[in-house]
């Protein structure tokens, strides 16, 4: 595993940890990873839409 | 019929298209390019598409020069390519062929940087009806059997939207 530094607000720490009260989750690191995960699904799928929106340009518009 | 005249490709759209009996869609490019990562890929581990690139008239498997094989394995140490996606990428630069089709999102990224057009099955497929080589209903077919049989990964949505895009258009 790898730490990487990050600044977090005051406000957001406070929420992280009132999750973890809950049980939510175990600590404040597997709330950050799960987040960090959701991200990079959230965003591959975003370039999964810009790539095939492209291609339907290309497709049906594009020149070559 | 308008086709296209040249293009380079890694493994992802003819095994797309092959795993849905619409490999003849590839037709659309006069020559297609693939480097021996690919050719290897697809026929040597006997995937989906093999019978269809040995045989096919419109591919050529071409070599990579020394200086294009150094430059596929930075690339792939690099950014994490396959070295289907690498080779090809290399050779797209060396024979100078912009059009380069990969449905993978990181050979996408690292080919649009290398000064390549890429794009991916989906986007042959419209092209090939635009080009008069598929007819609409058969286009709409192709697309929902990708969805629906292929290993093209697409989510219900974009299906949907490139139905309805393909709908809209004349043909």
């Amino acid at each position: 595993m790898e730490t990487i530094p990050a600044k977090v607000t005051e406000k957001l720490v406070m929420e992280i940890d009132e999750l973890v009260k809950e049980g939510w989750y175990a600590n404040r690191s597997e709330f950050i990873r799960a987040a960090i995960r959701e991200m990079i699904k959230r965003t591959k799928l975003e370039m999964l839409e810009e790539a095939i929106k492209e291609d339907v340009r290309w497709g049906l518009h594009g020149e070559n | 019929m308008e086709r296209i005249e040249k293009a380079v490709a890694d493994a992802g759209p003819l095994i797309h298209l092959a795993q849905i009996n619409s490999f003849d869609v590839v037709g659309i490019i006069k020559t297609l390019v693939i480097p021996p990562a690919v050719f290897d890929e697809i026929c040597v581990h006997d995937l989906p598409g093999q019978k269809e690139v040995r045989t096919s008239p419109f591919i050529t498997v071409k070599s990579l020069e020394a200086r294009a094989k150094d430059a596929a394995k930075v690339l792939a140490v690099e950014y994490d390519l396959g070295l289907g996606e690498a080779e090809a990428i290399a050779l797209a630069k060396q024979e100078q062929i912009r059009l380069f089709l990969t449905d993978d999102l990181a050979a996408r990224f690292v080919a649009h940087r290398a000064g390549l057009e890429p794009h991916g099955t989906v986007g042959l497929v419209i092209r090939a009806f635009r080009g008069g080589m598929v007819t609409k209903e058969r286009a709409l077919r192709i697309i929902d059997d990708l969805y629906k049989k292929s290993s093209l990964f697409l989510t219900a949505d974009l299906a949907k939207y490139i139905i309805q895009e393909i709908n809209k258009a004349k043909g």
